[in-house]
């Protein structure tokens, strides 16, 4: 079906080189831009399972969004005794700064990227909510206009669902919370991993890239510094951490933030897409609770699977992770981008103890979930087609209504046998297809 | 106007500056390679030492060489390809994805060139590359005021380099004319009096013949001082 595209990959590589799709990359705190390596064998999803992923996510999202609201509101969640006041407040993404902050239209996360991976069983599970700053819708955008020259019949007689609007789907996402003025996408600066994508969406989205130094607040209203004048903004989809976003607010050393944006966001005077404190919602250990958030605000079954997860928290889950460290694989929470990753069946024994007596020192720091054998997808590397594990981020955006970008990141592992997608840790990515039929 | 900040306004500016001046010291370089194959001595030493190349190196081949790809020499080809990507980098949103891609292929294939074993026959991308940018700035860029900084940039490093290599210096009045084009419709400030002393220069009657090497100086001190 698509040999055309398998034959041709090599040179869909060097256009997205042209098109200079890259990560940067620190190694030894030098830093560098690589190539984001692409295969043209995409993953297809039919349109049977798509309306079930699409419905199960923006299920998944909407209770999200109302546990921000309520976490930072009334917290009836906590006082029902659904989420325990020591995860709710414990996690290192809530942010206290932001309470009683009615972020505008209500919205919390307008672009959640939700990581899930397709099991041998058939079924998808969630392997993480990323609710701050979610990366990577731009390379599949570029990837797709290429696949398209490179191969006119496969996308002719495929029903394909095209893809290629994420930009004004962002647009949209940060006009409805517009508080009056020009759309910004802030970015810490060229030497920032994401700084691409950044630059590609900021283009997409018809908004105006600026770096900290560009913007400045004046009487709780943020502005950008036009070389004629000033202009206001109504809405900053800003790419940088919540602990650097304002210096004044959170980390006083940070050197990247714009001095009290948090007023002007509490003034409700701009948006900040996505809101300052969803790592409350988004941590590993908060990832337990989402299917009874789902039934909790809801009143519906969650569509979509979790992972079996354990929090040693609890003293039943502690004696499970003892007693099947070997089989399970242990996640730091604080740690993200593929770090912080154990699978027990790869340690020495010695390790493994090790790693239990510190998860029986800090239970609330440790998460354990049961391995997942996800499916592999057919990859072409070295000239032949051979197995990949690969996972999906699927992108839920949350504007006048929620809805689910019909595509996605597939990430896909270089080595055989490895789970580790990321693009940090030498991944590669695939364009997704959603079937229209 | 859309939205620049002064900071944008600098990497635009510095964008066709760069670009230009990629352009004009390689095909200055490939001009000068080609006369110093019959005799290497020569004023060619002389000019390119204007452009701040160590011209003591007796051997050509290395000396072209440094000349192309010394990252370390802030004239050589590489540093100023180099120096356009990362302006170019800068302004996705200003100037597209299309745009940049071209300064992209120009960096990489001077990177190509310096492994090949044929590096001045591969060069000839570079100039094609610069050349199908200039022409996605007229095409691509929609944003009148970020399209006349990159050409005001370009024109004022022609202006400056020209003036520099004392190279093509009947060329000047054209090259003014052009930036008296578009310098006010840029949108931005720049030192009014400065380009009037380079205009009442290089449209006096006896230019260029006229030019003492202290007048050279006045001018390319008030070309480095319109922006």
């Amino acid at each position: 079906m698509y040999e055309n595209l398998v034959r041709h990959t090599p040179k869909i590589n060097q256009q997205l080189a042209r098109y200079g799709v890259k990560f940067g990359i620190y190694k030894d705190n030098v830093f560098s831009e690589r190539l984001f390596p692409f295969d043209a064998v995409p993953r297809i999803i039919s349109a049977e399972a798509w309306d079930v992923l699409e419905r199960g996510l923006i299920q998944r999202v909407d209770a999200l969004n109302a546990y921000l609201r309520d976490l930072y509101g009334d917290k009836q969640i906590i006082a029902d005794g659904v989420v325990p006041q020591d995860f709710a407040f414990a996690s290192s993404g809530y942010l206290p700064q932001c309470e009683g902050i009615v972020p505008p239209k209500g919205i919390y996360s307008h672009i959640s990227g939700i990581d899930l991976v397709e099991g041998d069983d058939g079924e998808w599970y969630v392997l993480e909510d990323n609710l701050r700053i979610p990366s990577g819708a731009s390379y599949p955008l570029v990837a797709r206009n290429l696949c398209r020259r490179c191969d006119a019949e496969t996308f002719r007689g495929s029903a394909i669902r095209d893809n290629r609007d994420y930009g004004e789907r962002l647009r949209a996402v940060m006009d409805n919370v517009n508080c009056g003025g020009i759309n910004v996408v802030l970015t810490p600066g060229r030497f920032n991993a994401a700084y691409f994508e950044h630059s590609y969406l900021a283009e997409h989205a018809g908004a105006v890239l600026a770096e900290p130094s560009e913007l400045f607040v004046d009487n709780e209203t943020l502005y950008f510094r036009d070389a004629t004048a000033n202009r206001k903004v109504g809405a900053v989809y800003r790419r940088l951490s919540d602990e650097y976003l304002d210096p004044l607010c959170f980390l006083p050393e940070s050197l990247i933030g714009v001095p009290n944006i948090m007023s002007a966001y509490r003034a409700g005077n701009v948006a900040i897409v996505n809101a300052p404190g969803n790592g409350a919602a988004d941590d590993k250990g908060i990832y337990y609770f989402v299917p009874k958030m789902v039934e909790y605000y809801l009143g519906e079954k969650p569509l979509l699977k979790n992972a079996s997860t354990y929090l040693p928290f609890y003293d039943d889950d502690m004696a499970y992770v003892m007693d099947n460290a070997d089989t399970l694989v242990i996640k730091d929470v604080a740690e993200a981008g593929g770090y912080g990753v154990v699978f027990g069946s790869t340690l020495a024994p010695e390790k493994l103890e090790e790693l239990k007596a510190l998860i029986r020192r800090e239970p609330r720091r440790f998460i354990a979930q049961e391995v997942i054998d996800f499916l592999c997808l057919p990859t072409y590397i070295g000239g032949e087609m051979v197995p990949r594990k690969a996972d999906l981020r699927a992108f839920v955006l949350s504007g006048e209504k929620t809805s689910v970008w019909p595509s996605g990141l597939t990430r896909y592992s270089r080595e055989e046998g490895s789970s580790v997608v990321n693009s940090s840790q030498g991944g590669g990515f695939k364009d997704t297809w959603v079937l229209c039929r | 106007m859309g939205s620049l900040s002064i900071e944008k306004v600098e990497h635009l500016l510095w964008l066709g500056r760069y670009v230009e001046r990629s352009y004009t010291t390689l095909r200055f370089i490939l001009s000068t390679y080609d006369a110093a194959l019959d005799s290497l001595e020569g004023n060619w030493k002389g000019q390119l030492e204007e452009l701040g190349f160590d011209a003591s190196n007796d051997d050509p081949l290395s000396f072209f060489n440094n000349c192309l790809f010394d990252l370390s020499n802030a004239s050589s080809l590489k540093y100023s390809m180099n120096a356009a990507y990362d302006n170019a980098v800068l302004l996705r949103d200003v100037i597209g994805t299309e745009s940049i891609a071209y300064v992209q292929m120009a960096a990489d294939a001077v990177d190509a060139a310096e492994v090949s074993d044929a590096p001045l026959l591969d060069l000839q991308l570079v100039l094609d590359y610069i050349m199908a940018f200039k022409g996605c700035v007229d095409d691509y860029i929609a944003d009148d005021s970020a399209r006349n900084i990159i050409k005001s940039g370009i024109s004022v490093e022609r202006l400056d380099l020209y003036t520099r290599l004392s190279f093509r210096l009947d060329r000047l009045p054209k090259e003014t004319h052009r930036l008296a084009g578009r310098i006010d419709r840029i949108g931005i400030p720049y030192n009014k009096d400065a380009f009037k002393r380079v205009i009442a220069c290089v449209f006096d009657q006896g230019f260029p013949e006229n030019m003492t090497y202290e007048r050279l100086g006045d001018l390319l001190a008030d070309i480095a001082g319109i922006f």
